[in-house]
């Protein structure tokens, strides 16, 4: 209200009118509080209270923002849960398909439940490259990378020359194998009254001597841990029947395999087999039967367990593989190989194309739902768990069988012992299920998180309340009094305007 | 005595009622009349020698109390003042929008904070990445919208002024006219009370515009100065010239150096040119005129330097990294600061505008020392108010390099203290024992580029002048934090590019992968963790010691200081409103005309009237009498 020049004479009569603009003034802003509700229209005028609107306000936002999130990522979780989930299953059915093997081979060279687990993997590949909201769910922080390759790629390599699992797997079954006589990388010697067997070097392939001893007084036997190690049987005099010659073959998967022959009294069905050897009529004979018996047990083993175990391993080293850590392959031909070497991103499929540099794949997706907590619920398809299920599973459908092979059925049988046994329950190993888990933990921290910010919402839009808007019983109220003096005023003021002199005389 | 003397006094008798009458009608009809005050006819016995012959009219006389016309103007010019900046400071606290609204500002900055939460949780998101620049830019639009508003709110206050101080000249010369013609004959004319009425009416609105003191001299002349001590008012009027500006802007300020002066100033112009400088002089106190030269010259550039406070906040914050780490040698302890440019290792990473503070502990006490650095062209010494409150500000020249700022740091610190330069221009602050502390050192040194120097992200720049950093450059004419506020927007190349406000790194092999959550994590811990410090030229918290807070609760901080200001001034207004009606009524009931008063006035000069009339009549009755005696 601008300063107007002094009138004296009309003061009185203005400065009513002045009172009465003001009064009229406070009732049209209480008329605009009760239709807006809101005390005020800007923040000078709610007082003091102002701060406390202000600072409301931002909790307001900032806990409204975890709201946000937390929706967002229960959402996400919810479909990890699922897909966590089926992929728990693939596990469960490759594991429960492995412990009563069906060997029945077809045209092909598979069983029927090599085929259904085929599919399976499709459908696990599947499960991996969710997207969600055009976001990759299995690939770390590179949403926007397809984590997995496909299953054909994936198995057998691609045009451009790069090698799958299939290829790794063959290559590592070739440098297990060595060459025959010598199979599994290990010499088999001795003359006279010994048996040896010794690696022949120090390097990560074949078969590896662990462990050597023999029951009875005939026998000794030594071993050398090496690398390369050797065994040294010497038939110092001839065993009793049933004494045993024993030494453990631990496989390029880490399994062990025990194997013992045993002595037996001639004459005997044959004079030596895997199973066995028969005492001969010198100390040295023995030694030439036992030195057969170890042929025939090492043959056996190098066509059965070895290829299965050779299988896995190679499976695993591929699955092990990412782009800034490439799987380890057999360096040089095959046979005479000493060691792996990492391969490239050109001469093989790299199967997890996703974020692989992030110490923790929870890490890999994290928010902050509230003061001081933050959750991640980030999942890398290449985290143990998932890669356990994906390499058995893969090794489990790359291998073929040749029903005319007497050798074969070994060979699926020790391949489904393993997968039985890798993918049960192992202390201090991650399953999918251990995943899932720690996504489901996460989503209750964040379910409480939740539950607490609607309580906090709740609080503080009751302070806002309290603060901004106005009460409309207290409105109506003031409404109702200042209209009353308004009345009283109008009225008054127009009875002493007629109040003048100059009507009395007449 | 006769009966024509008693034809005689009745006739005057008349005369004066006559007179009465004319007073009276006078007053009826000026009931209304602005600065009209109240006549009376002084009526006296009309003496011939020693014995009364008659009555006659001793001039008509104002009603007025001279000690209640003094206040009034005093008030006067008080409520000019406080209504000028309520109304001001009314339209300043709209400037923040309604609470909750959206438009406020702090709505804005939570608005922005909420999408930065947004980006956390989904970094590879193209729709949250969007949002966080949309929100970006509406705060940065708010800043630019609500410093437009502020300028224009000054430049209006600038052209008041003028038509203001055209005003006062014209009132001046008013006042001047009036006087010549009260003195026409050389002395007062004491029988126009019109022209006094005049006269006065000219120096209560000066007294609106003006803070005056008047002083009539025994002569009936009138002297004007203004309570600063101005004489306007005399044997002649001064004219006052204000050299208008056209639309101020953030960097227009008043100085009382012509030379750098962006606003006008009021001048006595005077016949030997120049004349003083009435606002640097602050010659007027209170008035409308020196409300809005307060508005324009504090309140407003106040305001305008808490937004550009805030808008430097949110650039630095966001975009400058604090390349520090602690480090014990021994028994000492201390800091480390990388100070080699992350891009360009051979330069300082400290560019022009950006700071260094160190905090240590001495025996003598906590002491604190805030580096600024500069290309060499900043004041010397820097003010104080540049940088954080309490700190002991010093100048750093660039040119001086690594081992310049190593010496600086030393000399500063002095002799309880280790300051060396560590192989790749690594300063090292420690405590050289005895008692000394290295306390903190931050150092804040903005990024330029968008991928290569860390998750730190220049998000807001200096958009109006070409996508520049801002560094809070002290260099050149204007610092570049002066203004910032209208000059405020979005990175250009973020735009075009929204991936960079996660991807910080693209060196192949290192990429930054999508949906990494370094960069936006940082940012919104920015924005509402960590604690900034604040220059003590914001007018926020204690100049002393400064104001750290939060970038949000610092635009929390504005909107209340600039609201609880708005009211203040409001309330200030309302009171002195009060004083000045009660000095009004009181002038009134004195000088005001009442109707009523008037009637019953009337009535007496009726009756007295017609008495006269009558006594005439008698007269005229006994004269006939007499001469039909002589008939």
């Amino acid at each position: 209200m601008a300063i107007t020049p002094l009138t004296p004479g009309a003061f009185k009569a203005t400065n009513s009118a002045r009172v009465l603009t003001t009064t009229r003034q406070q009732l049209d802003d209480l008329q605009r509080q009760l239709s807006t509700g809101k005390k005020s229209e800007t923040y000078g005028k709610l007082g003091a209270a102002r701060i406390t609107s202000l600072d409301m306000r931002a909790k307001l936002s900032e806990v409204s923002s975890y709201r946000e999130t937390i929706i967002g990522f229960q959402n996400r979780a919810k479909q990890l849960d699922l897909n966590l989930n089926y992929l728990g299953k693939i596990s469960d059915d490759v594991r429960s398909a492995s412990i009563l093997p069906q060997y029945n081979i077809d045209s092909s060279g598979q069983t029927p439940i090599q085929k259904v687990m085929r599919t399976r993997l499709d459908e696990a590949v599947d499960l991996l490259n969710t997207q969600i909201n055009g976001e990759y769910l299995f690939s770390g922080r590179t949403t926007d990378r397809r984590p997995v390759v496909d299953v054909g790629t994936m198995l057998n390599g691609d045009s451009a020359g790069r090698a799958g699992v299939k290829q790794l797997i063959a290559e590592r079954k070739a440098a297990d194998y060595g060459t025959a006589p010598n199979v599994g990388r290990v010499i088999q010697g001795g003359a006279g009254t010994t048996a040896t067997l010794t690696e022949d070097g120090a390097h990560p392939f074949g078969f590896k001597l662990t462990a050597a001893s023999a029951t009875g007084a005939g026998i000794t036997a030594a071993l050398t841990a090496g690398p390369p190690a050797n065994i040294a049987f010497n038939v110092a005099a001839n065993p009793a029947a049933g004494n045993e010659v024993r030494f453990e073959l631990t496989m390029p998967d880490g399994s062990k395999q025990a194997i013992a022959l045993a002595a037996r009294a001639a004459p005997s069905s044959s004079v030596a087999d895997a199973g066995g050897f028969e005492i001969g009529v010198t100390p040295a004979a023995t030694a030439a039967n036992l030195r057969a018996s170890i042929a025939a047990v090492m043959n056996r083993e190098a066509t059965t367990t070895l290829p299965a175990a050779s299988a896995l391993a190679a499976s695993k080293a591929f699955f092990a593989g990412s782009t800034n850590a490439p799987p380890l392959r057999v360096s040089g031909p095959p046979a005479t190989a000493t060691a792996l070497v990492a391969g490239t991103a050109a001469n093989t499929v790299i199967w997890y194309q996703g974020d692989d540099t992030s110490g923790s794949p929870r890490l890999t997706k994290q928010a902050k739902i509230d003061n001081g907590i933050t959750i991640g619920i980030g999942v890398q398809a290449n985290e143990e768990g998932i890669q356990r299920v994906m390499s058995n599973l893969a090794a489990f459908v790359s291998e073929t069988y040749n029903a005319s092979n007497p050798d074969d059925q070994g060979r699926f049988n020790a391949m489904s012992e393993r997968i039985r046994a890798d993918l049960g329950q192992q202390t201090g190993v991650q399953r999918v299920q251990d995943i899932q888990v720690e996504i489901a933990l996460t989503t209750n921290q964040m379910k409480l998180a939740d539950d607490r910010h609607k309580v906090k919402i709740n609080f503080v839009e009751t302070i806002i309340a309290d603060v901004e808007d106005a009460n409309q019983e207290e409105t109506a109220a003031k409404l109702l009094s200042l209209q009353t003096k308004m009345q009283a005023a109008y009225q008054t003021t127009a009875i002493i305007s007629r109040l003048n002199l100059t009507d009395y005389l007449r | 005595m006769g009966l024509s003397a008693a034809l005689n006094s009745s006739l005057a008798g008349l005369r004066v009622t006559q007179s009465q009458m004319e007073v009276v009608s006078t007053n009826i009809a000026n009931v209304d009349s602005v600065g009209y005050s109240r006549r009376k006819l002084n009526i006296v016995q009309q003496l011939s020698g020693s014995s009364t012959t008659g009555v006659r009219s001793a001039g008509i006389e104002r009603q007025l109390e001279a000690q209640v016309q003094k206040q009034l103007r005093l008030e006067t010019a008080g409520a000019a003042y406080t209504d000028v900046k309520a109304s001001y400071a009314e339209q300043l606290d709209r400037l923040f929008g309604q609470p909750g609204q959206a438009g406020s500002l702090d709505s804005a900055v939570n608005a922005f904070t909420a999408s930065l939460q947004a980006l956390t949780a989904n970094p590879a998101d193209y729709t949250a990445r969007s949002q966080v620049l949309n929100y970006a830019s509406q705060l940065s639009s708010q800043l630019s919208g609500m410093t437009q508003d502020i300028q224009r709110m000054r430049s209006a206050a600038e052209s008041q002024i003028g038509s203001s101080i055209d005003r006062v000249n014209s009132l001046l010369s008013q006042i001047k006219a009036v006087d010549t013609k009260l003195f026409a004959n050389g002395q007062l004319d004491a029988s126009s009370p019109g022209l006094l009425d005049e006269r006065d009416r000219a120096v209560n609105e000066l007294a609106g515009l003006i803070d005056i003191r008047t002083t009539i001299e025994p002569s009936g002349k009138m002297t004007i100065f203004t309570n600063g001590g101005l004489q306007l008012y005399g044997a002649s009027a001064v004219k006052l010239t204000f050299d208008a500006r056209g639309n101020l802007n953030a960097n227009a300020l008043f100085t009382t150096n012509p030379n750098n002066r962006g606003v006008g100033t009021i001048r006595v112009s005077s016949a030997s040119g120049g004349g003083v400088d009435i606002i640097a002089g602050g010659l007027f106190r209170s008035g409308s005129i020196a409300a809005e030269v307060d508005i324009r010259d504090k309140v407003m550039v106040e305001a305008q330097t808490q937004l550009d406070d805030l808008a430097a906040a949110l650039a630095s914050t966001l975009g400058d990294r604090n390349p520090t780490t602690s480090v014990t040698s021994g028994a000492n302890a201390g800091f480390d600061v990388a100070l080699a440019d992350v891009l360009v290792p051979a330069n300082l990473a400290m560019k022009a505008g950006n700071t260094l503070a160190i905090e240590v502990n001495t025996p003598a006490g906590p002491q604190r020392y805030q580096f600024i650095a500069t290309d060499g062209a900043a004041p010397n010494p820097i003010p104080a108010s540049e940088g954080e409150g309490g700190a002991t500000v010093i100048r750093y020249d660039r040119a001086g390099g690594f081992a310049g700022l190593q010496a600086a740091v030393a000399g500063a610190l002095g002799g309880g203290f280790a300051v060396s330069l560590q192989p790749g221009n690594v300063l090292r602050v420690l405590d050289a024992g005895g008692g000394n502390s290295v306390t903190n050192v931050r150092a804040s040194f903005s990024t330029s580029g968008l991928t290569g120097e860390g998750p730190e992200l220049p998000l807001f720049v200096d958009a109006a002048a070409g996508n520049i950093t801002f560094t809070g450059s002290l260099d050149g004419t204007n610092p570049q934090k002066r203004g910032f506020a209208g000059r405020i927007g979005v990175n250009a190349n973020i735009i075009s590019d929204n991936s960079r406000l996660v991807i910080y790194n693209t060196t192949p092999g290192a990429v930054t992968p999508q949906g990494d959550g370094t960069r936006p994590r940082l940012l919104l811990e920015r924005m509402t963790n960590a604690q900034r410090a604040f220059s003590s030229g914001s007018g926020i918290g204690d100049p002393a010691n400064g104001y750290r807070s939060t970038v949000v609760d610092f635009s929390r901080r504005v909107v209340e200081d600039q609201g609880a200001k708005a009211t203040n001034a409001i309330n200030i207004d309302e009171g002195q409103k009060i004083v000045l009606n009660s000095v009004q009524a009181r002038f009134s009931e004195t000088s005001g005309v009442s109707i009523d008063r008037e009637m019953s006035d009337l009535v007496q000069i009726q009756n007295a009237y017609s008495a006269n009339a009558r006594v005439v009549g008698a007269i005229k009755e006994l004269f006939d009498t007499l001469l039909r005696i002589g008939a």
